[in-house]
């Protein structure tokens, strides 16, 4: 008897998706206990201490929930950039660029105090659509690949943002500090209670979600969508623009990402600060969100809300074990390696069969 | 020649894919030493899969291998390689970066570990001499021309020892005096006595440089003879091998109503169109098409028949010339899995796929759902298309159900021109039947441009018949039945 390693034809059904995801969250848990241990801490100790003070505590949840919105928005988006085979990896800078926008609203703008909410947003949505549709431009005309720009104009955002706060745009009253003034109260988003949650960026996130449900299901877009992704050539026979559809798709992702950075100034920072602490590699982490939810929009809260978790419970570890900020990422890391892992194992299966022949 | 025993012989060769089709069907093939041996057929015919048994890539399921007598069996292409048969893929199969010398030694048994690519060098000058195949060991591969990257696949192919050497479609990515350079090296290595298969579909060169000719047709044996037999002036003969590539064996009967002949749908004038490597596919011609009639375009694959469909249907520029279509235009596409279908859709979305932007079927934002539904299960219902359900994805049709899924769309659409690109290839009988019957019936309402590799099915349902030949066109009247030497004659440019 011997076995041999073959790709499964069967697209993997829920109960086997969610079963390896959790067994890969146990086995990622287990490698992250050895080092626990090699800091002489004891493994069982640090993940009860970590789970009561993440799911088990109000504060824990609620900052779950703070951080699963920019997630979201994002994840959301870049799920249906994916689904026309875009490859947009810019989501990082759009949410920087929407960050941006919303300041300039917050701060510089002269709209009344009852219309500065929506425009902050609408100024986020626009600055992320149009650094999303910047990609999409330079892919049509001159044929640049959308992963290298999408990924470069990261970096032209992060530097714009930076320029601003080191320069024209340095607080007056910041006493030196690299940081923007503050909001004007009008500008900052009502929270929760005593929570970080600023439910209004969270309800639209839950809106765009509904949007890009009904957008795959029944719109027209996500038609042209399917169709392209899964042949171009069929596209190209029924007369669907490759360009216009993806136009459209990035438009979405973008501005979403946008709204993403309008909401974490406005409803956290209430200030443009240094970019690393407004984008916090939401963008990045929202490219798995996306992934981990396959092709159904709705699963991203659920994927959201497991990589918000991953985010707070690695603030805990450091706060509670004083242990190096690097062994948060390296958790992090671990956890994505086993998800990553188990989605490539359920494509296969083993099979047994006699030696002979 | 005759007199020498075979080096190789192929018997009863049936080879089939995915339990129905049968790519290749108890076919015979005896090569002999200092043979060079055409192997003849359309796209589709069974050439590759034949040559892909014999090189070890796929295997039979039925049918044996001789090599000097002896039974072999070729489990892997390295097994094949050891009893000296080697092949030039069509595609080749070389890393770019990498030298000559480099590509050569890959896979290359029994080199010292050290050094390897001296003793290559060494043996790469004595087949460079003896071949002269002029070609520098340390030039980088993607620094060669196609015919000299050619040269180098046939070099690794000898160094391995091979006394069988199969060629696939050779000449089909090289200029003409590369062609004259690389039939020299085949004669030469001819003389040396190494039996060489040549696969092609132009029959000129084959009369050119093989000593025998067999041909394929639907995976069997349609002809097989020796070169000497076809005289260089014998047009009669050349024509006789045309037809057998194309079938002509069964003129069918197709019963066909009287249509009145109505004004032209499709005008075309001195069209010239460019390849995707900026050559003239089409030359200049001129064609119309009325309505209520069809329009055969014949020819063997790759004369042009391709880039004139695109250029009409509107995928393809036109360089020169004139194409007008009065009205919309119907389009059954030669690749129904990936073009004419979206394999993974639903047949309810497929049923859509030219005309979702009808409004019919969507609004300015959102598709109109129970009406597509509505939609395709009438056309299910009308077309006698076998499914489990119309949000079944379409992938689980059987050839014949989604070509007439695909037929049911365009001809429902009462577009005035139909374009039919071989809409019967690899279709079962009654399918076949079915496709025609419904051709025939769209004249009522449209013009239709029948585009078939299969003479017989252009000669049962055409009123008149284009036979393309290196982008140009020959136009035949029908009927036909006297006039079928002349068609071949003109299918390979005589």
């Amino acid at each position: 008897m011997g076995f041999r390693i073959e790709k499964n034809p069967a697209v993997p059904s829920r109960m086997v998706v969610f079963s390896f995801s959790v067994l890969s969250l146990f086995l990622a848990s287990a490698v992250i206990g050895i080092i626990f241990l090699a800091y002489g801490i004891n493994p069982i100790r640090a993940y009860t201490d970590v789970l009561s003070k993440t799911l088990g505590s109000f504060y824990g949840l609620s900052e779950i929930i703070r951080k699963s919105i920019p997630l979201l928005l994002c994840g959301a988006g870049l799920l249906l950039v994916f689904r026309t085979s875009f490859w947009n990896i810019g989501a990082e800078g759009q949410i920087l660029m929407g960050a941006l926008a919303a300041t300039w609203a917050a701060l510089f703008s002269n709209f009344p105090d009852f219309l500065l909410i929506p425009c902050l947003f609408l100024f986020g949505f626009i600055a992320g659509a149009v650094w999303g549709f910047i990609p999409t431009v330079l892919k049509s005309r001159f044929r640049i690949s959308e992963v290298i720009t999408t990924l470069m104009m990261n970096y032209i955002a992060l530097y714009i943002v930076l320029f601003l706060i080191h320069g024209p745009w340095k607080g007056k009253t910041m006493r030196g500090f690299a940081y923007t003034d503050k909001f004007p109260a009008s500008a900052s988003l009502p929270l929760i209670g005593n929570t970080r949650i600023h439910w209004p960026t969270l309800i639209i996130a839950l809106i765009l979600v509904a949007a890009i449900y009904i957008i795959l299901t029944r719109a027209k877009l996500g038609y042209e969508i399917k169709v392209i992704s899964q042949s171009p050539k069929a596209g190209r026979y029924a007369g669907i623009s490759y360009f216009k559809t993806v136009f459209w798709v990035m438009i979405i992702s973008g501005g979403a990402a946008g709204l993403a950075g309008a909401g974490e100034v406005a409803g956290i920072h209430h200030l443009l600060r240094h970019p690393n602490q407004i984008s916090m590699g939401y963008g990045y982490t929202a490219i798995l969100v996306a992934w981990l939810a396959r092709s159904n929009p709705v699963i991203t809260i659920m994927t959201a809300l497991l990589m918000a978790f991953i985010f707070v419970a690695g603030d805990t570890i450091q706060l509670s074990f004083g242990l190096p900020s690097q062994i948060v990422n390296v958790s992090t890391g671990l956890i994505l390696f086993f998800l990553i892992l188990s989605e490539g194992m359920m494509r296969y299966r083993i099979s047994w069969k006699s030696k002979e022949g | 020649m005759k007199n020498s025993n075979p080096i190789l012989s192929m018997r009863n060769i049936t080879k089939i894919f995915s339990g129905k089709v049968r790519a290749n069907d108890a076919v015979n093939l005896d090569v002999h030493p200092g043979e060079i041996h055409a192997l003849l057929g359309e796209n589709g015919a069974g050439k590759t899969t034949l040559m892909n048994i014999l090189s070890g890539y796929y295997r039979a399921d039925e049918g044996e291998i001789f090599m000097h007598g002896k039974p072999v069996l070729f489990k892997s292409p390295r097994q094949a390689i050891e009893n000296g048969i080697g092949m030039v893929h069509q595609h080749f199969m070389l890393v770019p970066q990498h030298t000559v010398a480099e590509n050569i030694a890959l896979g290359l048994k029994g080199l010292p570990f050290v050094f390897p690519l001296r003793i290559i060098e060494g043996r790469l000058r004595e087949f460079v001499s003896k071949y002269d195949l002029s070609i520098e060991p340390g030039a980088r591969i993607w620094q060669l021309s196609v015919g000299e990257r050619q040269k180098v696949e046939i070099i690794k192919v000898l160094i391995r020892g091979a006394r069988v050497l199969i060629l696939d479609e050779p000449t089909s990515v090289l200029t003409p005096e590369e062609i004259d350079r690389l039939f020299r090296i085949l004669k030469k290595m001819k003389a040396e006595g190494k039996a060489i298969i040549f696969i092609t579909h132009k029959l000129g060169e084959v009369l050119e440089i093989s000593d025998y000719i067999t041909i394929l047709r639907k995976g069997r044996v349609a002809a097989s003879l020796p070169s000497s037999a076809i005289a260089q002036k014998e047009e009669k003969a050349k024509a006789e091998l045309a037809l057998k590539m194309v079938g002509r064996e069964v003129i069918l009967d197709v019963k066909k109503k009287h249509v009145n002949l109505g004004d032209a749908v499709l005008e075309v004038k001195d069209l010239l169109i460019l390849n995707d490597r900026g050559s003239e596919a089409v030359k200049g011609i001129s064609f119309s098409v009325r309505r209520g009639e069809i329009f055969g375009i014949v020819g063997v694959a790759g004369n042009g028949q391709g880039p004139l469909v695109e250029a009409i249907t509107g995928h393809r520029p036109i360089s020169g010339g004139g194409c007008t279509v009065t009205g919309e235009i119907g389009y059954i596409p030669e690749d129904r899995l990936n073009m004419g279908s979206v394999p993974d859709l639903t047949i309810a979305e497929n049923s859509i796929l030219t005309q979702y932007r009808n409004s019919c079927f969507s609004g300015h934002l959102f598709l109109n759902l129970p009406s597509i539904q509505e939609w395709a299960k009438k056309l299910i219902a009308m077309f006698n298309i076998m499914a489990s359900g119309v949000n079944t994805p379409a992938k689980q049709l059987s050839g014949g159900n989604l070509q007439r899924l695909i037929l049911a769309r365009e001809l429902s659409r009462n577009s005035s021109l139909l374009i039919a690109e071989q809409p019967t290839h690899g279709l079962d009988v009654g399918s076949i039947e079915y496709v025609w019957k419904s051709i025939l019936e769209q004249r009522k309402n449209a013009g239709i441009l029948l585009v078939s590799g299969d003479l017989s099915e252009a000669l049962a349902l055409c009123d008149r018949i284009g036979v393309m030949y290196h982008g140009k066109v020959t136009i035949f009247t029908g009927p036909f039945s006297n006039k079928i030497e002349k068609i071949g004659l003109k299918m390979i440019g005589m």
